[in-house]
């Protein structure tokens, strides 16, 4: 049986999976700081914002945690054009839908670092004179990121391996064009194993990088 | 005292809920004088401490600073906040920040001075509490008697005109205690106004000028430290100071 793998078929179409590969580390990077951005919003607004602002927002969270991420992206590319008249291209409806989830997620792993910094360390820096734009900038923020590290490296992780599922819409990523390659050749053991393979070798030194740099940072977090 | 009166509170009250944290408390502090707050854990010392900067709103009375009515509003009390230093019992120093950064915070994002200026100024500091060799290593390094330094330091480098210490020996090792007592024995010798919330006796009875008991938020005898040790005129005086196995 395992005489028998062909990885020809991967060779000879191995410019039709670059490109596939292509779009879905720019569909994850386009996601990746989306929803850093969304989510940070979100997390300062949920902490600091007016309450009923902040309940909003616990509610977009907690959806967002409830709902599973294919669901969202199938509502946004074939329920979203209907509500709103308006049809997004299968990538800007997979980023979209990858974006709104994530960015929850973001927004509580924020929320979750802010609040871990102990009160006595906005006392202390408020007994100094600062503002409270001075107190969250330069004292609870660079301490919460920290603490914040591993949970985001996992988040960002999420994110890109979470781009796969865009496949189901047709956007033409790498996991689509596994798929395709496998129906057409027959080889699905060589080509999906070859997937597995692929975004292990892009996630896991990046898992790896993000754990490095945190122990090497961690002490600066604890107050 | 004939020295001009810097801190003045006049019927201060704080509740906490149902809680009575401050019953109407009266003191004057004056010029390059040391008061030391002493009591049993929650009669109000330390209530009264951060009312005097604002981290608490007071329910009553007020608080003056050199004869000027302390402002209500959160801005208001930014400016009167840089006037006044304080110490905390856990030091709260920044960790993501070098000690000589710690001590060149306030000076550099409130007073806006230059960086050099800063440096300079904080470099003056961490030699006086004896910690020029640590100005680069960050506090989680360092014991707890040197972060509470440190956080002297950081305190004195807005130049303040009064220090606010809140139990700043409570979290250290016995064998620490010693070293930043001497540093704010130091600090008042130079002619620092000085609030000092304490659990150290032989401290309030050596340099204070005046010990002040609380209990459930009222005080219950003021004086010099000779009356408060040697002769306290009320009962509970005695009754609190035998408690902590003081004897004259």
């Amino acid at each position: 049986m395992l005489g028998d793998l062909d990885f020809s078929p991967l060779l000879d179409s191995w410019r039709y999976l670059a490109g596939g590969l292509g779009i879905t580390l720019g569909l994850s990077a386009l996601t990746v700081v989306s929803s850093l951005l969304l989510g940070a919003a979100v997390g300062f607004a949920r902490v600091y914002g007016p309450v009923w602002v902040s309940r909003v927002l616990t509610f977009y969270i907690d959806s967002m945690r409830a709902i599973p991420v294919l669901v969202v992206l199938v509502w946004m590319y074939f329920a979203f054009p209907l509500v709103a008249g308006v049809s997004l291209p299968s990538f800007w409806a997979a980023w979209a839908a990858l974006t709104l989830h994530v960015a929850a997620y973001v927004a509580e792993i924020l929320r979750a670092g802010i609040k871990s910094i102990r009160p006595g360390q906005v006392r202390a820096a408020l007994a100094l004179g600062m503002s409270g734009v001075q107190v969250v900038g330069k004292v609870v923020l660079p301490q919460a990121v920290i603490r914040m590290l591993p949970a985001l490296g996992s988040i960002v992780s999420v994110a890109i391996k979470d781009s796969a599922i865009a496949a189901t819409i047709a956007v033409p990523e790498y996991m689509e064009r596994s798929q395709t390659l496998a129906g057409q050749s027959f080889r699905p053991v060589e080509v999906f194993t070859t997937a597995m393979v692929v975004y292990f070798v892009i996630l896991f030194p990046a898992t790896r990088a993000v754990d490095m740099l945190y122990r090497r940072v961690a002490h600066l977090g604890r107050s | 005292m004939n020295e001009a009166v810097v801190l003045d509170y006049r019927d201060v009250r704080k509740n906490f809920g149902s809680f009575v944290a401050l019953n109407g408390v009266s003191i004057r502090v004056h010029k390059g004088e040391v008061v030391c707050l002493i009591g049993p854990s929650g009669s109000g010392k330390s209530t009264l401490l951060r009312c005097t900067n604002g981290l608490e709103k007071l329910d009553g009375g007020e608080i003056s600073l050199d004869g000027v009515v302390l402002p209500r509003s959160e801005t208001g009390m930014r400016d009167v906040r840089r006037r006044m230093g304080m110490v905390f019992q856990s030091f709260e120093l920044f960790p993501h920040r070098t000690v000589i950064a710690n001590v060149m915070m306030g000076p550099v994002t409130v007073l806006r001075l230059s960086r050099d200026e800063a440096r300079q100024r904080a470099e003056v500091l961490l030699e006086k509490v004896g910690l020029s060799e640590k100005a680069e290593s960050h506090p989680a390094s360092l014991s707890g008697g040197q972060q509470q330094r440190v956080a002297i330091a950081r305190a004195l480098a807005m130049q303040p005109e009064v220090m606010l210490f809140d139990e700043p020996t409570s979290a250290l090792d016995p064998e620490t205690v010693g070293e930043v007592l001497n540093v704010m024995k130091r600090l008042a010798d130079e002619g620092m106004t000085m609030v000092v919330v304490t659990h150290e006796m032989s401290f309030a009875r050596r340099v204070a000028n005046r010990v002040v008991l609380f209990e459930r938020g009222a005080i219950v005898e003021e004086g010099p430290p000779a009356q408060i040790f040697d002769a306290p005129t009320v009962a509970r005086t005695r009754d609190f100071l035998g408690h902590l196995g003081w004897h004259g």
